[in-house]
């Protein structure tokens, strides 16, 4: 009788053993897929976000000599300096960012649920006042490539667009607008910066041709920080309110994007060997933006690498342990089969047979249980791994406040999530990591019968 | 030609070298005779078997299948090829059935050897813990006779037996003896079982001694 049909009368035969073996091996595969597919969900993730933050940079007000224009201290970031470094090789995009200060007219903004500041007649003065954050390309800017906001409906600002603007769902249900309906500014008396003859003091109708989503990090003070407040625009039309053309704009900051992160180093080189007046103006990386982001990333790294580890190593253990009792326990049958003449590899071989009889089933569902559980475990290790980025984002901050409008959002930003998912490639490590687990714990278990001589073995039988 | 020769075996066990079971022990068997070895408990009856069977090997001398010394081809090619073995305990595969205990010796087995043995078509498909212990032993003797080996060694074959049981058994393993001109030997304390033997050995004091000799009757 060959040793395969010998390792299938056992599964079907022991069944309450099987059952046992089945609901082990189908624990350790559960568990193992589903710490591969969050490693993976994690790496793919990592890349996506290296791509995004680790390929940029921006230029910006150096806040130590140059604190800014008017009394906000917006940016004042020359177009000169922009032209230079946008012609640096390598260089494939380029975002500008403009804060033009507008008053809204006949429309509400969403008001703070549970405001920290009494209402007082200096908050009724800019009831209407907002900003208007002009972009040359929306989906570009931080605070949509960071999730802090994402586009729900229509598209981006693109830099062809004038007059175009997008704004916040419930700003939208608020004042009950929808996609391609305009709404109208003016430049506000209330602006922070100097007067500029060439401001334009008309109405301005602007076509909403996009709606996002999101919410504020932190606590919002003021309806001025709230994200359900914000207008992006487009470049022109926030020149055209500030009295900028192409050559006099100052811009609140520049984001420069380039195709490969390791080219990073190299182009920052020749930007900061370029003249520009790098006492009022600095350069900083946009992976610095995000550092939250960052340590949630490397805690999530740590959490999964020690969660794979440990289910490997206690796969190995408690299968070690149950197998060495599953062979124990058949030292009666090894004794029978090697005074038949059997070898012992042939009797040690039918055992890991029989293993991976019950492996088939066993790591076969666990694609389905995996598939239930894994996005779940990820979830949780991404909310701990969030906390943990955050605290450590927190503590480099010193102890120093950050505002809650969108644009800080990003430093205390976290992962929102990893996208997990089963495939035959996971299947596949789990066939590979559970077959080594069971060869390993086989192996360790039959060490004494491969000691023993079958007289000895058979006296043990006795 | 003798078929099974011991020549100058000696053995002690493992943990006290100093105790010897068997003394420069030397003796031969024949085919188509049934023998039958006598000795008390811790005799070394059992550990005179597994030396026989190739389970176990040794200290000084030789175990010798038709003149050539059992190591050359291997004990377990000796297990395999050239002896059965029948345990007191029956020591049957208890997963399977009757029949598919004989094919773990022999693909080929039919199930006819069991019904010529007593067992009926339900015995046949149970497992065989489901048997009586007169049962599993008929088995047992199958899976040592279904199979081309000349040589069958018994362990106290019906020590767990009923008279009338091991009166049956005893039968069957002097047939294949005398009717297959197989070479039988059983160890066993059972002076019953001693007297059927054609010949009667006996372990004492470290040496294998014969009792008494008679040809088979054929």
């Amino acid at each position: 009788m060959s040793m395969i049909k010998r390792a299938w009368y056992y599964v079907t035969r022991k069944k309450s053993k099987s059952l046992l073996m089945f609901l082990i091996l189908f624990g350790i595969a559960t568990a193992t897929i589903s710490g591969i597919a969050i490693k993976k969900a994690t790496v793919d993730t990592r890349s996506k976000l290296n791509q995004s933050i680790n390929a940029s940079f921006t230029l910006e007000n150096n806040l130590q000599n140059n604190m800014g224009v008017g009394s906000r201290g917006l940016g004042n970031v020359p177009a000169s300096a922009v032209e230079q470094i946008k012609s640096i090789d390598g260089i494939t995009e380029v975002n500008a960012r403009m804060i033009g200060e507008v008053d809204l007219i006949d429309l509400q903004k969403v008001k703070l649920t549970n405001p920290r500041v009494q209402y007082n007649e200096s908050l009724e003065a800019y009831k209407n006042f907002s900003d208007l954050e002009g972009m040359t390309d929306s989906s570009l800017d931080n605070k949509f490539i960071s999730g802090v906001l994402s586009l729900s409906k229509g598209r981006h600002i693109t830099k062809e667009d004038t007059q175009k603007v997008l704004v916040h769902e419930e700003f939208a249900e608020l004042n009950d607008l929808k996609l391609h309906d305009k709404i109208y500014v003016q430049a506000s008396v209330l602006s922070s910066v100097p007067p500029n003859e060439a401001v334009t003091k008309e109405k301005m109708a602007l076509e909403i041709i996009g709606m996002f989503s999101g919410s504020n990090m932190d606590r919002a003070t003021t309806e001025h920080e709230l994200v359900e407040n914000a207008i992006i625009s487009d470049m022109q039309t926030v020149k055209l309110l500030r009295g900028y053309n192409d050559t006099s704009a100052i811009y609140q900051n520049v984001n420069f994007y380039l195709n490969d992160p390791k080219e990073l180093p190299t182009i920052l080189d020749k930007v900061g060997k370029l003249p520009i007046d790098w006492s009022n103006y600095q350069i900083t990386k946009s992976s610095n933006d995000y550092p939250a982001l960052t340590a949630s990333l490397d805690s999530m790294d740590e959490l999964i690498n020690k969660m794979l580890i440990g289910i490997i190593v206690i796969s190995a253990i408690i299968l070690s342990l149950v197998l060495a009792f599953w062979v124990n326990g058949r030292i009666h049958e090894t004794g029978v089969l090697l005074s038949l003449g059997v070898s012992k590899i042939n009797i040690i071989t039918q055992y890991v047979v029989e293993i991976v009889i019950i492996a088939v089933v066993s790591f076969g569902l666990s694609y389905f249980s995996g598939q239930a559980i894994a996005q779940k475990i990820g979830d949780s290790i991404v909310q701990q791994a969030s906390e943990v980025g955050a605290m450590s984002a927190q503590q480099d901050l010193g102890g120093m406040q950050l505002g809650a409008d969108p644009n800080s959002g990003t430093f205390t930003k976290t992962l929102d999530g990893i996208d997990v998912s089963i495939t035959l490639a996971e299947m596949g490590y789990v066939w590979f990591i559970g077959g080594l687990i069971i060869l390993l714990s086989v192996s360790i278990s039959s060490i004494f019968i491969i000691r023993l001589k079958p007289k000895e073995i058979l006296s043990k039988m006795s | 030609m003798a078929i099974l020769q011991l020549k100058n075996v000696s053995y002690a066990y493992k943990n006290n070298k100093n105790k010897k079971i068997l003394n420069s022990v030397s003796t031969e068997f024949e085919k188509g005779v049934f023998y039958a070895i006598l000795g008390t408990s811790g005799s070394g009856k059992t550990t005179l078997l597994s030396l026989l069977a190739g389970l176990d090997e040794p200290q000084y001398g030789e175990v010798k299948f038709t003149g050539e010394d059992i190591k050359v081809k291997g004990y377990r090619h000796h297990r395999k090829n050239q002896i059965s073995l029948v345990f007191q305990n029956y020591n049957l595969i208890d997963y399977m059935t009757p029949l598919e205990n004989l094919k773990l010796v022999n693909k080929r087995a039919d199930k006819q050897i069991l019904l010529d043995f007593g067992l009926d078509l339900t015995d046949i498909k149970r497992n065989v813990l489901q048997l009586s212990g007169g049962q599993q032993q008929r088995v047992a003797i199958a899976r040592a006779l279904v199979t081309d080996v000349p040589i069958i060694l018994a362990d106290e074959p019906t020590g767990n037996l009923d008279a009338e049981t091991a009166d049956d058994i005893i039968g069957v393993l002097k047939q294949s003896a005398h009717m297959q001109g197989k070479c039988v030997i059983v160890v066993t304390h059972s002076k019953h079982l001693a007297n059927q033997a054609d010949v009667v050995l006996e372990l004492k004091n470290q040496k294998l001694l014969q009792l008494e000799k008679t040809m088979p009757t054929r």
